[in-house]
């Protein structure tokens, strides 16, 4: 077992940081050398390896602790938010070299966030775990791809997952005056159940001249893409008050105008994701 | 005080509103000298500053939201049984700069009073006696957090506090960010504490010997195993089941006294006859710290560590032999003790010494110096007049020891100078030198492109 923490012993050279541990475990001093070079290497810490902590960054901090872990040769890393205490650009760049650290080492390593882009852009696999519960262990595509239950689907990706309730009718799920196609098979897992929750994302909408009826509240405009705000058309303006926001993703070069309705529909039909309500889970 | 941020929360059982106008939207370690107190403390992760808000002295940490939360309750919960730990105020979240972005969460605890961290007492070098109380502490710390379920996860030197007590030391934990409360500890749990403790303390006594602050007698290896042995037999103890012949019943008196004697009363002890009669089983099932400490402060209202209860308890018993008052009820006599013996003492400190010692501390060591007067003159010296000749020879010469800057001079020690007053984890002035470069934080173009979404197109071409 491994453990780290990173409080620096400021009296110790980084060097010997690093290695106390192997110290205190009796391994020979040219070994511990050896070991504790080997990891200053893959850190990129060769350089400090004679200096005193202070005078450190936050980052360089945390990759002596690190190398405390990697010289003691573990078969399994756990990194409980590492990058937890570093500012936010720090954070982006560490989070690319210990990815790379972790290949290069091929050691497996479970790394616990919170931060979702970390955890998608730095995992073989994720597992997404809420309150105290696993959800879905997958590769982050098929986390993506197909959630396995609401959950999984509102909390990964961002914007979110449009999630929209509906009656259950002949040939789909009815959102507003529109009937989303949903086909037959998946209505029958339902059997039973009277309304239905389909999972679009927002670059999987498109304007459309038969769909989901929006009334555009804001038109964000990012480069070549832009992204609508809206909800659902026809509300009392109570209801639109408390009603759900509605994400789409649209070509920037003919954004509509906020203010005006448009029509939403699916892009791509066979990536429309069904729900139960009762259960959660994913049908489609 | 303006904000340009956003307004920060505050979660706080009894908000302090001395909090408020604090500067929430600046980095913790950029706050401006004024509000800050250097006082000597360990080496820590976090950026972690003593504030000064009216006329008390907090803690400030400065961690994620979910961490700072957990911390809050954990410490919580310690203070709620009776468990040395410092104590929390307040969390404050919502933190932003003065361009918006978002700052970590503020952790507030209250600044332990007459606390010694181990830093500033090892700069005075410390004896090997010295250093096994201090063990000895730490130890019973730590066995009475596994006798609650409580998995520290990060025992260290660092992250407990000495204050005196008696002749020994009482130790409170500051660090529970990685605690966990459970309904008891596995074996397996209360060994992963001990690796943690033993890896961590080896780190900490190296790093003495490296400053040269660790006695050459002491060895960083055989303090950490002896802590490993002071816990066992500690905690077997505290736990272990005794078995021995139906004629011994006194043994069942025994053990309690025992476990008195350890500063532990029993809740709950398992009694177990064999279905003949001819053999006894007892183990302890609950046992709770603070024996003596309770029982003064049930007697004499005085809430003191552990081996102070004892010693002033002691002194409480002698008072009732002197004054052949064994008859009378403890509490009526306890409250002459307070009256007669206690409070003189107390009130004969003038107001500028108090700040050295706490009131039962100074009780104790009154006593002491009575003791030694009284056999050097073969006389019975009084206690005021002990108590004066006390403050002129010792307290006077005394380091301030409650929270005084002056406190300062500890940490530097006479050759060394912190190199940030108010942290001591960023070492000292004298190991300086140009910094070399670094090739994994040198700002070439290859920037990396936001953090802020999640980019899926990038993913898939990446094919995860
Ligand atoms: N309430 C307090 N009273 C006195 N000292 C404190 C208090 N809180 C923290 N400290 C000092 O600050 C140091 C660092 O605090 P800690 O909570 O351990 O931070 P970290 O999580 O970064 O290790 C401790 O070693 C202790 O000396
Ligand atoms: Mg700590």
């Amino acid at each position: 077992m491994v453990f780290q923490n990173y409080a620096l012993y400021p009296h110790m050279t980084v060097a010997d940081n690093m290695g106390f541990a192997l110290k205190m475990a009796g391994v020979p001093k040219a070994e511990r050398d050896a070991r504790v070079l080997e990891a200053a290497n893959l850190l990129g810490l060769e350089s400090f390896l004679a200096r005193k902590p202070k005078a450190l960054s936050g980052g360089q901090r945390q990759r002596v602790a690190m190398g405390r872990a990697i010289v003691r040769s573990p078969q399994v890393f756990l990194m409980d938010e590492p990058l937890s205490n570093l500012d936010a650009k720090l954070r982006v760049s560490t989070r690319t070299q210990i990815a790379a650290l972790q290949t290069r080492l091929g050691v497996t390593t479970v790394y616990v966030t919170h931060d979702q882009v970390e955890a998608m852009t730095m995992g073989d696999r994720v597992a997404v775990m809420k309150d105290g519960l696993l959800q879905q262990v997958d590769s982050p595509l098929s986390l993506y791809d197909a959630p396995t239950n609401l959950f999984v689907a509102g909390f990964i990706g961002s914007p979110a997952m449009n999630l929209l309730t509906g009656n259950v009718v002949e040939g789909g799920v009815k959102v507003g005056d529109y009937i989303v196609p949903v086909p037959r098979e998946t209505l029958a897992k339902a059997a039973g159940e009277k309304t239905l929750v389909v999972g679009i994302r927002p670059e999987n909408f498109q304007l459309a001249e038969a769909g989901i009826g929006v009334d555009v509240d804001v038109v964000e405009e990012l480069g070549a893409d832009g992204f609508v705000y809206g909800t659902l058309s026809g509300l009392s303006p109570e209801q639109k008050l408390a009603a759900q926001q509605i994400v789409a993703r649209v070509s920037a070069r003919t954004p509509p105008h906020r203010g005006t309705a448009v029509k939403l529909a699916a892009k791509n039909p066979e990536t429309v994701h069904v729900f139960s309500e009762k259960t959660q889970a994913r049908l489609s | 005080m303006v904000y340009k941020g956003d307004v920060p929360r505050f979660l706080a059982s009894r908000p302090d509103s001395l909090l408020i106008p604090l500067p929430w939207d600046v980095p913790l370690a950029e706050w401006p000298a004024e509000y800050l107190v250097a006082l000597p403390r360990g080496i820590s992760r976090h950026v972690v500053r003593f504030i000064q808000v009216g006329s008390s002295v907090y803690a400030a940490k400065e961690v994620i939201e979910h961490l700072a939360i957990h911390e809050y309750r954990m410490l919580t919960d310690l203070r709620r049984t009776d468990t040395p730990a410092v104590e929390p105020l307040a969390v404050v979240t919502g933190r932003t700069d003065d361009h918006g972005e978002p700052l970590d969460p503020v952790l507030i605890t209250r600044h332990l009073e007459f606390s010694l961290p181990y830093r500033s007492l090892f700069d005075h070098g410390v004896r090997p006696e010295t250093v096994s109380r201090l063990l000895d502490a730490l130890v019973v710390l730590l066995v009475r957090l596994h006798l609650i379920g409580f998995l520290w996860g990060d025992v260290s030197l660092s992250n407990v506090l000495f204050r005196r007590d008696a002749g020994q030391f009482a130790a409170y934990l500051v660090d529970a960010e990685t605690a966990e409360i459970h309904e008891s500890l596995t074996n397996g749990q209360r060994e992963h504490d001990l690796t943690i403790a033993t890896t961590n303390l080896y780190g900490e006594f190296s790093d003495l010997e490296a400053g040269r602050m660790l006695d050459a007698s002491l060895d960083p290896l055989n303090l950490v195993e002896s802590i490993l042995s002071r816990y066992r037999d500690l905690w077997a103890e505290l736990t272990d089941a005794e078995e021995f012949s139906g004629q011994e019943t006194y043994r069942i008196e025994n053990r309690v006294r025992r476990l008195n004697a350890l500063g532990f009363d029993v809740a709950e002890l398992d009694i177990r006859t064999s279905a003949d009669g001819s053999t006894i089983r007892i183990q302890p099932k609950v046992v709770d710290a603070g024996h003596h400490s309770r029982r003064l402060l049930r007697l004499a209202g005085l809430d003191t560590e552990e081996n102070q209860a004892r010693r002033l308890l002691n002194d409480l018993d002698t008072f009732r032999a002197r004054t052949n008052q064994g008859h009378v009820d403890e509490a009526v006599v306890a409250h002459q003790w307070l009256t007669e013996c206690f409070q003189p003492v107390v009130t004969a400190v003038p107001h500028d010494l108090r700040g050295k010692r706490e009131a039962a501390q100074i009780f104790h060591e009154v006593l002491d110096y009575r003791w030694y007067a009284s056999q050097r003159e073969h006389r019975e010296v009084p206690l005021l007049e002990a108590t004066w000749g006390y403050i002129q020879d010792v307290l006077q010469a005394l380091p301030d020891e409650a929270m005084e800057a002056t406190t300062l001079g500890l940490m530097s020690g006479e050759h060394r100078q912190l190199a940030n007053p108010f942290d001591p984890s960023q070492g000292f002035t004298d190991d300086s030198g140009p910094m070399p470069v670094d090739p994994w934080e040198t700002d070439d173009d290859d920037d990396v492109p936001d953090p802020g979404f999640l980019d899926i197109e990038a993913l898939r071409r990446r094919g995860r």
